[in-house]
Formats: C-alpha cells, structure tokens, sequence
C-alpha cells in the first residue's frame, strides 16, 4: 500500500515536470497556433515601484539618528519661560548709510522750484532750456561743450549732460568751417563754392 | 561714413569751402530688454548738401546720403555749374538766367528719364576740355560723353554686391544706399530743380522746410515728422501718448 502511495506521487512529480517543461516562454509561438503567449506573471517595474515605497522605511530610521546625534552633540537649552515682562529695549549704535547723493540733487532742485514764484520758475527754466539748447544752426564754434557734465543755474548742483548717452565723434576728415556764414565769406576769398551739409542731428555726435 | 572717406574729405577741402548745419535733433529710439541691454538706434535721419555761391545762394542740391564715388562725381558737377554761373555773372551779368537754364535742362532731361551732365565745352570746339578760360558749360545727356567723363575722373559704378553690410568699410557696397542713391539721383532732384525753377534765388534757410518736407519727407514742423499717422492712426493709447 506504501509502495502504490509513493508511486502515485512520484508518477504526479513527473507529470508536473512534463507539463512546465512543454509550456513556452512569453513572445514564443505555440506549437498549436500562431498566437503569442502573453506574461501574466506580475511587471518586474512594479516590484521597484514598490521598492520606492521602502524609502520611507529606510530615510525614518536615519532620520531618527540624525535627530539623536544633534540632541547630543547640541548643548541642552533651557526653554524660556513664558512671562508677561518686556525685554528690556536694547539701543543699536546707528548704522552710517552712504549718502544718497543723486536723489538729493533732484529732490533739492524740485524743493527749490517749488518755493520759487511762477514768474522765478520761468524765468529758471528759460536758462536751463537756453543752456540746454543744441548748437543749431552752426557748424563749429556754438557747438555745446564736450563736457559731460556742467553747471546748471542751481549753483552748486550738477546735472549729467544728455550728450553722455550721444557720444562725441570726430566729424570726418573734412575741414569744416564754423557755420555757414564763415564758409561764405572764405568763399569770397577763396573763388570756391560753398559746400553746406544739413543734417538732423549733430555731425560730431554718433547718433545723426 | 561719407565724409570719413578719405577721398571724399579730400575732394572736399581741396575744392570746397565747406559747413554743417543741425536742422532740428535726431529722433532716435531706445529699446530697454530690461536685462541690462539698451539698443539705440536713429529713427528718421536725412541729409542734403548744397552747393551756394558766395552771397549764399542755393545753386543746387544733392538731397539724401550717396555712394561716395556717385557723391564725389556730382559734386564735380557742381563745382562745374558754379563756375559756370561765375563766368555768366562775369561775362553778362546775368546768374539768375544761367542757373534758370541749368535747372530747366535738367528737370527736362529727369522728367524723360534721360541722365544728364554738366560739360565744359571749349568755344567752337565740340571736344570736351579743360581750361580755365573761354569755355561754356552746357548740359550734355550724350552717354558717350558721360562715359568719358567718369573715366577721365576714374568714376565707375560702385559694385552693390552686399545686401547687409557687416561693417562700416561695407558702407559703400551696400544695395540699399545705392538704391537710395538712385532715387537721390533721378526722383529727389526731379523735384528740387522743378522747385528751383519756379522760386529762383533762394537761400538755404528758405529752402530747407520745403525740401525736407517734400522732398525727404521729414516735416521739420511736425513734432512727429510726419511719422504721426504710422505711429498713432492704428494704436488706441495714442491719446495717452501724445497728452
């Protein structure tokens, strides 16, 4: 009986073994048709997928350690006791901060303007505007200076001139006389015809 | 760039008494990427040169930038007319009809689309020469004589192979300044000797609204210089803009 026993299961172990053997691996053609097997067995990704989730098992211990080393190494603070009382209010020495000196020449020339009279204020701004004004109309001696700053009616305030952001240029190679009218009169000397070249813009600044 | 050109300034101060004159400021536009890169560039410049006698009368006037060869040759045009009217004012005492028939043959000419030049031409002698005394200066749209006139003077066409130039030594070479120098020549003077025949003896100053206007299209009396219209007609902030 013991024999019939250990027959039948060793005949069922072979037969196992016969049927993993005949069965074909994924993306195999079939003996009986062409259709392909297809994996059902569970995505590999997945398992790493499930391994991220470790993580956190992993990062809490160390994160527990960390804690432990600092709580150590860190010399104990004594918590403050919650109270009513003020601080005592302790006085800073005051920090210098570098003057603003651009601001101030604006806002002093605007305060000042502000307390002038209206007749003042334009007799003030037909100085700045007359100062101001290009050299039109000439071609040399009235030409404004190549100074990028001057001073200004405000007496001691000075403004940065708008030809700083206009630079200067030599005005080519030619011998130009100062306007128009000095170049008349050396043509009555010199029998030449007058040259005049009108321009928007300064010949001898860049943008023209 | 034109008056960098060494045989531009050269021409110039050797047979000119030359000026510049500032008719109003550039306009010009700034562009703030708001990274720390500002690009200015000139909006709407224009230039013209005039050639005046003495007494500061307006014989003629090259509206526009040029080529420098096609600038140098027409400036020796120039130079011929004004002494052209010099001899007339010697001679009969009589500029003002000189410079009439000056203009009136070269409005002519243009209005065919014929070029035309300015030649010395010896008394009773057809030949073209150059002497300082019994010569008459005429209007000559002949080629043949143009041609031999730009060869005596070395003057050819400038070749206007560069579409952008990369520098300014590529100035010269670049198609759209002879484009422009084209239009200078054959559109823009049309009008300029048309308007000179009819106002006669003007100065500078009497022409330069007139000729910045009409001819260059830059209203010197517009604060917009005529760029109102392209800036504002199709934007609804203009009002805001110009308040």
């Amino acid at each position: 009986m013991r024999k019939l026993r250990y027959f039948t299961v060793a005949l069922l172990i072979c037969g196992a073994a016969s049927l993993v053997n005949s069965v074909p691996m994924a993306g195999q053609q079939t003996a009986w048709g062409d259709e392909p097997i297809v994996d059902i067995r569970p995505d590999p990704r997945a398992a790493v997928a499930e391994l991220d989730v470790a993580k956190g098992r992993i990062e809490k211990p160390l994160k527990r350690a960390l804690v432990l080393q600092q709580a150590v190494e860190a010399p104990a603070v004594q918590p403050e006791p919650k109270t009513n009382i003020e601080k005592p209010v302790v006085e800073k020495p005051p920090v210098e901060k570098p003057a603003d000196r651009g601001k101030a020449i604006i806002e002093l020339g605007a305060k000042r303007l502000v307390q002038l009279s209206a007749e003042e204020l334009q007799a003030k701004l037909t100085a700045v505007v007359n100062q101001a004004k290009p050299a039109v109309s000439t071609g040399g001696d009235a030409k404004p200076s190549n100074d990028a700053t001057r001073e200004t009616p405000f007496s001691k305030e000075r403004i940065v001139d708008s030809d700083s952001e206009n630079p200067r240029v030599e005005p080519g190679k030619v011998h130009w006389h100062d306007d128009f009218a000095a170049a008349c009169q050396a043509s009555r000397q010199s029998g030449k015809p007058v040259l005049l070249f009108q321009l928007l813009g300064q010949l001898d600044q860049r943008f023209t | 760039m034109l008056f960098s050109d060494e045989n531009v300034a050269a021409y110039i101060n050797e047979n000119f008494e030359p000026a510049w004159q500032s008719v109003r400021p550039v306009p010009t536009v700034t562009i703030d990427f708001g990274n720390g890169k500002i690009v200015k560039r000139t909006l709407h410049g224009n230039v013209a040169t005039y050639v005046c006698n003495d007494d500061g009368t307006v014989l003629d006037v090259l509206p526009g930038i040029y080529q420098p060869r096609t600038y140098l040759d027409r400036l020796g045009q120039l130079q011929l007319l004004y002494r052209y009217v010099q001899q007339e004012t010697a001679l009969i005492a009589d500029p003002a009809g000189a410079l009439h028939e000056y203009h009136a043959s070269a409005a002519a000419a243009l209005s065919k689309n014929e070029p035309y030049k300015i030649a010395e031409v010896e008394f009773d002698r057809p030949s073209i020469v150059r002497i300082e005394k019994s010569v008459k200066i005429v209007l000559n749209p002949a080629d043949r004589i143009q041609a031999r006139l730009q060869a005596a003077k070395g003057i050819r066409t400038e070749p206007t192979s560069i579409a952008a130039p990369k520098s300014s030594a590529e100035l010269p070479h670049w198609r759209a300044l002879a484009t422009d120098t084209e239009i200078n020549e054959t559109q823009r003077r049309l009008l300029i000797h048309q308007h000179l025949l009819e106002t006669g003896k003007t100065t500078p100053d009497e022409l330069k609204k007139w000729l910045y206007k009409e001819v260059l299209h830059a209203d010197l009396d517009d604060p917009y210089l005529g760029l109102g219209s392209i800036l504002f007609d199709a934007y609804p902030f203009a009002e805001e803009d110009q308040g």
